[in-house]
């Protein structure tokens, strides 16, 4: 259970960090947005599976290598590599001094705009019961809601900040990155 | 790629995790909880689904509700009070049983745990009181992450130099991980520095451990100080007075005892926005010396014009030019051996 624990402790402070920069950057390489998620998905997957993953320090530039060794074993399997295909892939090469991570305050403000989009209900709802820390069953009775329609609401600003989290970039350096990476993109469609 | 990771499949799984983490927040019985963890056990999908709704979960964590409910985006970021106080009397009343202690740990129970990203700019020394009692002293343009949880007391020191102040506890160890290296104390004082080649780390009080990542180990008493590399770890006796000197940025002040023109201006410049630059190589290798205080640069400039044969050029931009002064008496130390080839 300690073990458990641990990993997916882990798994959170020093890979999913840096999902946001991962997803940026194979989109970058002009995944189509349908194969993006099912990347992600498997090389977080893949992440998660290693079994020496408490040697793993440096989330982001893991992330990069497992990627591009995936994206490789598929160019492979397709047989015909594109030059452009192969010099993208460089880009995959992460240097660990830029593994960055947000200060809290910047995590902080971007929960709250994440929050500020959020429909109303779920909103407040998550406000309620994440900050305030009242019962579903407090707030279903402050709100006139039912219980169930609560924890609906609920279920819904998790999974809306869950997505804003796999958007979010970790570093400066990385955002300035991906806007010189913006004109290749232009170019590249 | 495995039809498990196909879009809808993904999706039931994020709602399960999503699930299970509302039904550990609230009030789990046993059975929900060994569920759980048989859940996670069995598919590393679902333990990544979870991890991401939990990290989610815990994204929330410090925010005020007024300010989450209210603040524009754009409003103004002077809010130290986001960082919380930790909250560590909530874990104790979850603890029952170790099943239940570990679950309270895969519930999102973020409040015990306070994991801060804290950044200093150039320029900018910094004292953080860290939940546990320990001071980290964060010099200019360095930049840490905290966390600390029941088992263990974790700072990774991602670029720069800090000094701790480790409150002791030796049921939790009290870890600094570098690159490449993690430096162990249980209730001591020491320095970091993060160089570009090595980590340099001096040892002021009690004992530390260090590990680098190929597995050397070694202990470090007062007094030692280290360089670490990944392959290497070699121990160095101080002499007296060093390992004041390098500590002595927590007062602002940079001793320089012998060390050359180029090292006494690296150390400045690592204060200075605007550097100051060497413009002619030959006086690098001159030695100098004296006590100065990190923000009184006009100091040390007068000292170097008065004992050297340099000349010392305010620029429009804020850069300070240093030249060879030629019509001075002094000859500089070896000219021409310089590493401008």
């Amino acid at each position: 259970m300690d073990y458990l624990c641990d990993k997916l402790e882990w798994f959170k402070s020093v890979i999913l960090p840096h999902e946001g920069a991962l997803r940026a950057r194979l989109r970058s390489l002009r995944q189509k947005p349908e194969s993006l998620d099912d990347l992600v998905a498997e090389v977080l997957l893949r992440a998660y599976s290693d079994a020496a993953w408490r040697g793993v320090e440096w989330g982001r530039a893991y992330l990069f290598t497992i990627a591009r060794n995936l994206l490789i074993d598929q160019l492979r399997r397709a047989a015909i590599v594109s030059f452009d295909t192969a010099v993208d892939l460089d880009q995959l090469q992460s240097n660990v001094n830029l593994e960055a991570q947000l200060t809290t305050r910047d995590q902080l403000r971007y929960v709250e705009r994440v929050i500020a989009s959020m429909p109303p209900q779920a909103a407040r709802v998550f406000i309620a019961r994440r900050i305030e820390q009242k019962t579903p069953g407090q707030i279903a009775e402050e709100m006139q809601l039912s219980v169930s329609t609560v924890e609906k609401h609920l279920h819904k600003a998790i999974r809306l900040l869950m997505r804003a989290m796999a958007e979010q970039e970790a570093s400066g350096v990385e955002q300035e990155r991906s806007e010189h990476e913006g004109s290749d993109r232009a170019t590249g469609r | 790629m495995s039809n498990k990771s196909g879009p809808s499949t993904r999706e039931a799984i994020e709602r399960q995790a999503v699930d299970y983490l509302l039904a550990l927040n609230g009030a789990p019985d046993e059975t929900v909880r060994q569920q759980v963890a048989a859940w996670l056990r069995s598919d590393p999908a679902h333990a990544v689904a979870y991890a991401r709704a939990e990290r989610a979960w815990e994204l929330a964590d410090g925010l005020d509700k007024s300010e989450a409910a209210t603040r524009s985006p754009t409003a103004d970021e002077a809010k130290e009070k986001l960082l919380p106080p930790a909250r560590l009397t909530r874990r104790r009343a979850l603890t029952g049983g170790a099943i239940a202690a570990t679950l309270a740990g895969l519930a999102g129970v973020g409040w015990f745990r306070q994991r801060d990203g804290i950044a200093t700019a150039v320029g900018e020394i910094r004292d953080i009181r860290l939940p546990d009692g320990s001071v980290m002293h964060l010099n200019t343009n360095s930049r840490a992450v905290v966390r600390m949880t029941g088992s263990r007391r974790l700072v990774r020191l991602l670029q720069g130099e800090a000094f701790f102040d480790v409150a002791h506890d030796t049921a939790r160890p009290f870890d600094v991980e570098m690159e490449g290296a993690t430096v162990r104390a249980l209730g001591t004082a020491f320095n970091i520095r993060v160089r570009a080649e090595l980590v340099e780390l001096t040892v002021t009080e009690g004992l530390v451990g260090v590990r680098t990542e190929k597995g050397m180990a070694e202990h470090v008493p007062a007094g030692q100080g280290a360089f670490i590399q990944p392959r290497t770890l070699a121990l160095a006796r101080l002499q007296d007075g060093e390992v004041e000197q390098r500590t002595l940025w927590r007062s602002k002040v940079i001793e320089l005892n012998g060390e050359s023109l180029g090292q006494a201006v690296d150390e400045f410049n690592r204060y200075r926005p605007e550097p100051i630059v060497i413009g002619d190589q030959r006086i690098a290798p001159l030695r100098v010396g004296g006590r100065f205080h990190i923000d009184e640069i006009d100091q040390f400039l007068a000292a170097v014009r008065q004992t050297l044969p340099v000349e010392t050029i305010v620029q429009d931009d804020g850069r300070i030019l240093l030249l060879y002064r030629p019509d001075d008496d002094v000859v500089p130390a070896g000219p021409g051996e310089s590493s401008d080839a």
